[in-house]
């Protein structure tokens, strides 16, 4: 065993050619640059100015934020007051509750509007 | 970045790079993606805030995952570049073609034989840093080197016959 790890360690094994060399002394030149520019010390007055312009910038651009007064939308609202009839009940609710008791016969109010368009609502017996 | 996170790496590379070189060579058999795998791996690391206590086996478990990346990327391109340079010119002691006999057996066993024996014979790493770049037990590291030792000394010995 000892004899086969001496000739594969004899074996040689390739090398990275000039040009990968490069591309890697590239490689750790730019992050070297990049660490130096990232930890450079700021000048106090070069900071105290981005703090100024920051507090500016928002004065100005926050100031055309404010938001417009709501106005009322007016909304067309049309009701249907349809008789609670068994045939009526039926094809509202189905078949599931096909024999409804005489209690619970009386109108059905519909509003249709756009935020209510496609509900429903039922009323007893008050109106 | 620490501060001298990029020298640390920088002088890692400068001292394993014909290693780095033979182990993403043997990955991919293509040159050009392992030194895309290099590039990648190191680009990465150089972005990192911390590095490991262990760089050893981190280093070369970036540079595998980037070689595998690679390798996958080229899946459709035929990657034959042998991790090997033998120099037929050169005698130094060793039969060039016993060389090359061994560098084509070392290619037929499985790709964990073949790494541990790389990373073992090739990048002079311990068993139990082996273990830590494969994320696998020492044990099992080991055993895939002698293994992988074992098959070559029986297809060297059926070779000879």
């Amino acid at each position: 065993m000892k004899d086969l790890e001496r000739e594969l360690k004899a074996i040689p094994a390739a090398s990275p050619d000039a040009r990968h060399e490069r591309r890697m002394d590239r490689l750790f030149l730019e992050s070297e640059w990049r660490r130096v520019w990232y930890r450079r010390p700021i000048p106090l007055w070069q900071g105290a100015a981005a703090c100024l312009l920051a507090v500016v910038f928002g004065y100005l651009y926050g100031g055309k934020q404010d938001v417009a007064p709501s106005t009322p939308v007016e909304t067309t609202r049309t009701v249907y007051i349809v008789p609670a009839t068994p045939e009526f009940q039926r094809a509202v609710q189905g078949a599931v509750q096909s024999h409804p008791a005489p209690a619970e016969r009386g109108n059905y109010v519909i509003e249709v509007s756009p935020s209510t368009l496609g509900r429903e609502s039922r009323t007893g017996d008050s109106i | 970045m620490s501060e001298d996170h990029v020298e640390t790496l920088r002088r890692f590379y400068e001292a394993n790079r014909n290693e780095l070189y033979t182990y993403a060579l043997a990955l991919t058999r293509s040159r050009e993606a392992a030194e895309d795998a290099i590039h990648t791996a190191f680009g990465k690391m150089l972005k990192t805030w911390s590095l490991p206590r262990e760089l050893r086996p981190y280093v070369f478990r970036c540079v595998r995952n980037a070689a595998i990346d690679e390798h996958r990327a080229r899946a459709r391109e035929s990657l034959h570049d042998s991790p090997f340079a033998i120099d037929e010119s050169r005698n130094n002691g060793h039969d060039p073609e016993l060389q090359h006999q061994l560098a084509d057996l070392l290619l037929t066993l499985s790709d964990d034989e073949r790494e541990s024996i790389m990373l073992k014979i090739y990048s002079g790493m311990t068993f139990h840093e082996i273990a830590a770049t494969r994320s696998v037990s020492i044990n099992t590291a080991a055993s895939w080197y002698r293994r992988g030792l074992e098959k070559l000394r029986v297809l060297m010995r059926g070779e000879n016959e």
